[in-house]
């Protein structure tokens, strides 16, 4: 029974250690507590119970403070009812007796107090509220597609357009016809020439088309315009004839009509009176009846001065020959002539341009004017070295300056290049290792490290020993054109042989840059800003040397290291420096020489203007005003900017655009006519919102929005297909290619 | 030896009418047109200069009030349909296309406070200070046009009234917020949070069940129709005039504050307003959406930006003031596109950024806003000292569009 819960189980034990408790007091306490440890009581616990009050003996009084729980304390849970049945013994009603018990002990089900009304209002509008918050998300890709659209037109949903027809107003449900309705229906409904509303066709048509080829139905088509196009010149000639009011021409008319049908009327006739003009042709071409040589037309050339009649006369006779002696040339020979011509222009086309062209070659004076810039270069280049000696006497201090510069950009030639070179190298060298090996990754950033080492030596002794690094730099460079052919073989092995070269090489150029590193850590002291450029390209060796004399420097120098270090990268003082005199030399007038080639002399390609003719011609410069930052070190003062373009330019750069080159591109690209297509300027001109004057914008329906969404997802669905069909496609012209 | 010569087809430049205009061939080349950024700017200057030489906004006013007007509606199925209430309980209706007053009416005695067209359009009901609700029919030729369909008179005093956009279901505000049905004299549901009267109320186009009211208490209260409480509610450092919806976006209105600005949000996030649009140089009256969604118009006591109505006339201003009134020739509206697109294109250079900021105000109204952007230019560089004289941190930045939020009522909750 008891086995089920072990707290009543300890009870009970309890119990029993009290009873015992009471009857023998002189038990050792140590046994007890060890007693009670064993069976598992807290033995403080225990301890306080002994102080407890007990009810020893029966009486008739009965405080009400001391009646607590089964073990006589607060501390422990009230006698529960089943405990109590545990003494039961068994009979038969003891079950119902638990069974009922049972119902009274389980837990009870009640309501609790309702929340007071402004709490539960909160929690109500909270819940709402989110509800709603969900339920808009669905606008948002609307929404959103709307903001970003470029263009959109309103209303959203123009509604379609569709004319009623008579077929569908009758078939209307609901309505009875009246019998003009029936009858008019009852002739539409089987009738071909009915206008079908899913159909651009009527059926009548549709069979027309059929029966009818689309040659024939040209061919008839163009014979109708002819047709047609006659009647219309015909009605308009009448019309035109009918006004002339001249009697004359209208009897003229009548009797030329009058031949027309008479010529009409008998076929035979015309074709004897071709027949005849055709012999009286060759008669007139055999005799010379009607020329002058005849004895009246002698005399009448000699009256013709005198008589104008007898001029007109002859005139007559002569054009009576002419008319005579014409004839109508067919089409053919024109064309052949014409034919023949077109031969003999293109030959002398082609001979022409091939002339042109060779003269063009030849001639030297064509040629000059064909390499016109070259020519123009080649003078420039002519007249640089006088310039230059020029402007060295002038100023010979300025140039021993620049020429330092020079020197310095002259060391870091090579430095370039092997940089150049490295990059290329490296870039071959990643392609080959994809193609053969990827397990000489490991070896090949050796042999990169072992570069970049060599490179910052090279840098840190190039005053000492330029050439010498330059030579290394070759030799390395040979070595490793060399080593790319070989790499086609086996790339494993070159890169270890190319990291064993450079680290062979490398070792007598540490040994140098030791010495080099001295010198340079000794100008520090003396020269701050020189010390600043060369500090930038300090190696490790020297940062070593450095840190050594750090410890004797003050520490203002200690200060200008830590800046020196911070700006290691980037060399600002010289830099600036440089720049500053990059500008002043732009902005300085320069010797202009005006001396043409050719003129008072010999010219052509490679001959330069005389050195009397460049002198002659040389433009001296006025002198400028003195620069207002010639005295501020550190300042450059754009003297070129124009206050009155400068009132119409933008200072900062607006908010959607991050930098100045973007939103100069977006400046400088035109949106005119002037400047654009006509379809590219109505794009470009497109507003973003178009409204329909006159109609209604109603507010965005769910619907229509969501019918727009799923168009917008179809169209992207659509575009995949055709992509991928695209695809597809350009593999198998590919394949084809190959094969 | 034949001499070729350059020919042109003539159908190519030849004009066919002598209306045409001549046919201008043009080489697009870019290396040949090396000043065509300055050109255009050329003509951007000269379109914005244009653009406020032409900016005459004023069309037409309708006039016929014989006291203030307090209030307007438009019909949502008649382009050319307006009602209007004035100080003196007359409500008018306007033919706006020949800018006639179809009818007047004596509708409530003291002011018209409220006016709005229901969705079919069929009728328009009026809140008035005499406690009355009353239906009218929009139909002007109707014969009992002079007397209200339906009266209802109320236990207190209404100052506004919207309809809802899809049913025949409108909600009035006052000492609380009431929402009505055609059919029944009481309000359906009301609402109430806090103590204050409300202002106004507007139902949401697009989700036409929410409605927002402004309450005097400076706060912006959020509704569901459906359900039995309210569901938010926000309050700025200053009372709100009025709201508006956007009728393209459900979940964004306007607010036309009494500190001269107007702030937009999103009813999903009241911390913190979408955007703050100010230049008011006095309170914001009234505030409206285009139907389009993107331009909305506002009103205030400056007349600044005035679209609506005052003293006893309505009158009807242009939304662009240098826009042609009328059809346009195709060439005209490319003119005036390529107009457009130049000044939004140039629209950040200071010449053409001052000229199209450029307004003639009257005196008081300038003076009003030189003086305002002293003071704010003032404010500012205080803040400044104070954020440099003081711990980092102790004078936190706040974001313009969150200052001028007191509280959201979470945040509320949170303290109570």
């Amino acid at each position: 029974m008891t086995k089920g819960n072990p707290q009543e189980y300890v009870k009970q034990l309890k119990e029993e250690v009290n009873d015992i408790e009471l009857s023998d007091h002189e038990l050792d306490d140590d046994k007890h507590t060890e007693l009670l440890s064993s069976i598992g009581v807290n033995v403080d616990v225990d301890k306080k119970h002994k102080n407890k009050q007990v009810r020893t003996e029966a009486s008739r009084d009965v405080s009400v403070f001391s009646l607590l729980g089964a073990s006589g304390d607060g501390t422990q849970k009230k006698v529960n009812l089943n405990q109590l049945l545990k003494g039961v013994k068994e009979s038969a009603n003891v079950n119902v007796l638990k069974k009922q018990l049972s119902r009274v002990n389980r837990p009870q089900r009640h309501l609790e107090a309702p929340l007071p009304k402004p709490v539960a209002e909160r929690l109500q509008r909270k819940v709402e509220y989110q509800k709603t918050s969900e339920k808009l998300a669905k606008w948002d890709p609307v929404v959103q597609s709307h903001r970003k659209a470029d263009h959109i037109s309103f209303p959203l949903t123009q509604p379609p357009l569709y004319i009623k027809t008579v077929d569908k107003q009758l078939s209307r449900k609901g309505k009875k016809l009246t019998p003009l309705e029936e009858e008019i229906y009852a002739l539409l409904r089987g009738n071909k020439c009915v206008e079908r509303p899913d159909h651009d066709l009527t059926l009548q048509e549709e069979e027309i088309l059929a029966s009818v080829s689309l040659e024939e139905a040209q061919e008839r088509r163009a014979e109708l315009q002819k047709h047609r196009a006659l009647m219309s010149y015909h009605e308009s000639k009448s019309k035109r004839q009918k006004k002339i009011k001249s009697k004359k021409y209208h009897r003229m008319l009548r009797k030329r009509k009058m031949k027309e049908d008479a010529t009409k009327e008998d076929d035979d006739e015309a074709e004897d009176a071709v027949k005849r003009a055709e012999r009286m042709r060759a008669e007139e071409r055999a005799s010379l009846r009607h020329r002058t040589g005849s004895k009246w037309a002698r005399s009448r050339a000699i009256m013709a001065k005198h008589d104008k009649d007898s001029k007109e006369l002859l005139n007559e006779q002569l054009q009576k020959h002419r008319e005579l002696v014409t004839k109508p040339l067919p089409d053919s020979v024109e064309s052949d002539d014409g034919v023949d011509t077109n031969v003999n222009a293109n030959g002398e086309d082609n001979l022409y341009s091939s002339e042109n062209f060779e003269i063009a070659s030849s001639n030297p004076w064509l040629r000059t004017n064909v390499e016109n810039k070259n020519g123009k270069q080649i003078v420039e280049n002519g007249g640089d070295p006088v310039g230059n000696k020029e402007t060295a006497s002038d100023n010979n201090e300025e140039h021993k300056m620049d020429s330092e510069c020079e020197n310095e950009s002259n060391l870091d030639e090579p430095k370039q290049k092997l940089r150049k070179w490295l990059s290329s190298e490296d870039t071959d060298l990643d392609v080959s290792k994809h193609a053969l090996d990827i397990s000489s990754s490991d070896a090949m950033v050796k042999f990169k490290e072992a570069y970049d080492k060599l490179q910052h030596e090279i840098s840190s002794e190039k005053k000492t020993a330029p050439d010498r690094a330059e030579n290394v730099f070759q030799d390395l460079k040979e070595e490793t054109i060399e080593e790319d052919k070989e790499m086609q073989d086996g790339l494993n092995e070159q890169c270890n042989n190319a990291e064993y070269d450079v680290t062979v090489r490398s070792q007598p150029l540490q040994i140098l840059s030791r010495s080099s590193g001295e010198s340079k850590s000794m100008k520090v002291d003396t020269d701050a800003t020189k010390s600043f450029s060369s500090a930038t390209k300090v190696s490790e060796q020297e940062a070593e040397f450095v840190a050594e004399e750090d410890l004797e420097m003050g520490s203002e120098a200690r200060q200008q290291m830590t800046i020196e270090q911070a700006f290691a990268d980037d060399d600002v003082v010289a830099e600036f420096a440089k720049s500053k005199r990059e500008i002043v030399e732009e902005g300085k007038p320069k010797v202009v020489s005006l001396a043409l080639p050719g003129w008072g002399e010999w010219g052509g390609v490679g001959i330069n203007p005389s050195k009397r003719k460049r002198r002659r011609f040389r433009v001296k410069p006025v002198p400028m005003k003195p620069r207002l930052d010639q005295k501020l070190g550190h300042v450059i003062i754009n003297e070129k900017r124009d206050v009155h373009i400068a009132k119409h330019q933008v200072n900062d750069i607006p908010f959607p655009y991050t930098n100045k080159e973007q939103f100069e591109r977006t400046v400088a690209q035109p949106i005119g006519s002037t400047w654009n297509t006509q379809s590219a300027f109505n794009s470009f001109v497109k507003p973003k919102v178009d409204t329909v004057m006159g109609s209604i914008i109603p507010p965005m329906n769910s619907d229509e929005a969501l019918g727009e969404l799923k168009k917008a997802s179809k169209w992207k669905e659509d575009r995949k297909k055709l992509k991928r069909k695209h695809e597809h496609k350009n593999k198998l012209e590919k394949l084809k290619m190959f094969l | 030896m034949k001499v070729k010569v350059l020919s042109r087809n003539p159908d190519d430049y030849v004009r066919e009418t002598k209306r045409d205009i001549h046919r201008v061939f043009r080489n697009y080349d870019p290396a040949l047109h090396p000043f065509e950024a300055p050109r255009e700017y050329t003509r951007a200057l000269n379109a914005v200069k244009l653009d406020r030489v032409f900016a005459k906004p004023f069309i037409a006013s309708l006039d016929g009030h014989r006291d203030g007007v307090c209030c307007m509606c438009k019909s949502k199925q008649k382009l050319n349909s307006l009602f209007s209430g004035s100080c003196d309980g007359e409500l008018r209706q306007w033919n706006l296309t020949n800018r006639h007053c179809i009818r007047a009416v004596q509708a409530h005695t003291g002011f018209v406070r409220g006016l709005s067209c229901s969705h079919d359009g069929r009728v328009v009901v009026s809140v008035g200070d005499d406690k009355t609700i009353k239906y009218w029919t929009t139909d002007a030729l109707s014969e009992d046009r002079d007397k209200p369909i339906n009266t209802i008179v109320a236990k207190s005093l209404y100052t506004g009234v919207d309809h809802h956009w899809s049913e025949a279901t409108f909600a009035t505000c006052g000492q609380t917020v009431d929402i009505w049905n055609d059919e029944r004299s009481e309000p359906v549901r009301s609402y109430r949070w806090g103590t204050d009267s409300v202002n106004s109320v507007r139902f949401n186009p697009v989700e036409a069940n929410l409605c927002i009211s402004t309450i005097s208490d400076r706060s912006i209260v959020l509704y569901d129709i459906r359900a039995a409480v309210p569901l938010n509610k926000v309050v700025l450092k200053m009372k709100s005039n009025v709201v508006a919806w956007n009728p393209m976006e459900a979940f964004v209105f306007t607010a036309a504050n009494e500190d001269h600005n107007l702030y937009t949000f999103d009813m999903r996030n009241l911390n913190f307003a979408m955007n703050v649009h100010t230049d008011h140089a006095d309170a914001v009256l009234d505030v409206d959406y285009a139907p389009t969604g993107k331009e909305f118009v506002s009103g205030s006591y400056d007349r600044y930006l005035l679209s609506g109505s005052d003293e006893t006339n309505v009158r009807i201003w242009k939304a662009r003031a240098s826009e042609k009134l009328g059809t346009l020739t195709p060439r005209e509206q490319t003119a005036a596109r390529y107009n457009l697109k130049l000044r939004e294109k140039f629209a950040y250079h200071p010449q053409i950024k001052r000229i199209s900021r450029h307004r003639h105000v009257p005196k008081s109204i300038y003076n009003t806003l030189k003086e305002k952007r002293t003071m704010k230019e003032a404010q500012r560089k205080k803040t400044q000292n104070l954020r440099t004289h003081s711990k980092p941190g102790a004078v936190p930045h706040v974001a313009e569009r969150a200052k001028h939020i007191v509280s959201n009522t979470d945040a509320n909750e949170a303290n109570e």
